[in-house]
């Protein structure tokens, strides 16, 4: 069955169809959350509460390809992370500070497997975690960062600068192959 | 390196979309599912609960505003009914005990404190309640002063009284002209006191405060015992 009869389904009230598109991104979701959120509890909770709302608005949601759907879902899912770190309020102690110039190893940083990038994802701090996956992987603007989370541009830079700091210190400390290969 | 760089550069973006899992982490897929779909069908039934809950406090405020209104009728018919009772007179003169001399009037901001006019269980009297004091038109006679007496008197020509229920009977006070005799004509009799000072039974208390005198008079009939009233009269010097 196409994606677009199962979306027409699912709009009816279908069990059936929404169980199949749950079963086809919630592992994907649910890494997306998992990038935003410390546990994996809460990321689990985030993921049901995402798929809740998705499934509410979708006789809202024009469907012109699984990209587009995928990109709506996901971006469903990056907001309720950040609505649930607005609630913990993990923004307020993000304080403004000169963004410093760092010399990360780009070549060790292409390297790294997605595992590798995720678990040193997750290791990062909320603050520089969020600003850097909204940055990085989502590819947005340090001026819409700001905006989104209600800091200036210079705080989302410097965050991000710190990041990328933190995550040079945490490559060396967890002697991750790239390290050797440099050093060969 | 640039921020830029970093973001176009490295391609975390493809390779984090490539991972399929979590790793090391394991997910319950089915157990979350069964979560999900109790929870999207959960949701309309407390929706209808809402609803029930929605009218049932519809129903207990009209029920409050259906008893507000009717306690609310009830207020306006006492009101109504305090209205009719109220005299609509201006100045209420009574008459007075056939032994005292004392003019009677009660002057306007006198009657305006008078909120209600009751029947008093003895029929023979009426007592006029006011917030501050209970006045029988038998035996009281109140006086502020000269000018508002004065006052009255010329209110008490134009304004007929209203009140049924009340005989109201304007007095004008007639001056005695006690008789001049010379201390020579009462011979040896024992020196008498003042005429107000002699009715005992009106006068008890004489003061004189600044140019005006102040009786205190018991009341002239017996059967209305119990009240005591301050008359001030000014003093010819």
């Amino acid at each position: 069955m196409e994606t677009s009869e199962l979306i027409k389904e699912a709009r009816q009230g279908s069990a059936a169809a929404q169980k199949y598109l749950f079963d086809q991104s919630a592992e994907k979701m649910l890494l997306v959350c998992r990038r935003y959120v410390k546990n994996t509890e809460d990321a689990e909770e985030l993921l049901l509460n995402g798929f809740y709302k998705f499934f509410k608005k979708l006789s809202s949601f024009n469907y012109q390809g699984e990209a587009a759907l995928y990109t709506w879902l996901k971006r469903i899912m990056i907001n309720e992370c950040l609505m649930f770190l607005r609630k913990k309020n993990v923004f307020s102690i993000v304080t403004e500070a000169t963004a410093e110039e760092t010399s990360i190893q780009e070549e060790a940083l292409n390297n790294l497997s997605a595992e590798e990038i995720f678990n040193l994802i997750i290791q990062l701090p909320i603050g520089y975690r969020t600003v850097f996956n909204l940055y990085v992987i989502e590819g947005m603007t340090h001026k819409e960062i700001a905006g989104l989370l209600s800091i200036s541009e210079g705080t989302s830079k410097s965050q991000f600068s710190k990041a990328k700091v933190l995550l040079q210190k945490l490559l060396l400390q967890n002697d991750i192959g790239y390290v050797k290969r440099k050093s060969q | 390196m640039s921020n830029e760089n970093l973001n176009n550069g490295l391609h975390w973006k493809s390779k984090l979309d490539a991972l399929k899992s979590l790793p090391a982490e394991p997910f319950d897929k089915e157990a979350s599912w069964e979560k999900l779909h109790s929870r999207l069908h959960k949701k309309t039934g407390e929706k209808k609960v809402g609803w029930y809950w929605a009218a049932a406090a519809c129903i207990l405020a009209l029920i409050f505003s259906a008893l507000f209104l009717s306690n609310g009728k009830e207020n306006i018919l006492v009101k109504n009914d305090l209205i009719q009772t109220k005299p609509k007179s201006s100045i209420l003169s009574l008459p007075v005990n056939n032994n005292a001399d004392i003019p009677v009037a009660i002057s306007p901001i006198a009657v305006e404190k008078i909120s209600t006019v009751r029947p008093y269980k003895n029929h023979d009297k009426m007592i006029i309640s006011s917030d501050q004091r209970s006045l029988t038109h038998e035996n009281i006679a109140i006086k502020k002063d000269e000018k508002e007496f004065t006052e009255a008197l010329k209110l008490n020509n134009t304004i007929a009284p209203v009140d049924s229920q009340i005989s109201i009977v304007t007095i004008i006070p007639v001056k005695k002209k006690l008789p001049v005799v010379h201390i020579n004509e009462l011979g040896e009799t024992p020196q008498e006191p003042p005429v107000t000072a002699r009715r005992t039974e009106f006068h008890s208390l004489q003061l004189k405060l600044g140019g005006q005198e102040v009786y205190e008079s018991h009341s002239a009939n017996p059967g209305s015992a119990g009240f005591t009233i301050l008359t001030i009269k000014n003093s010819p010097n």
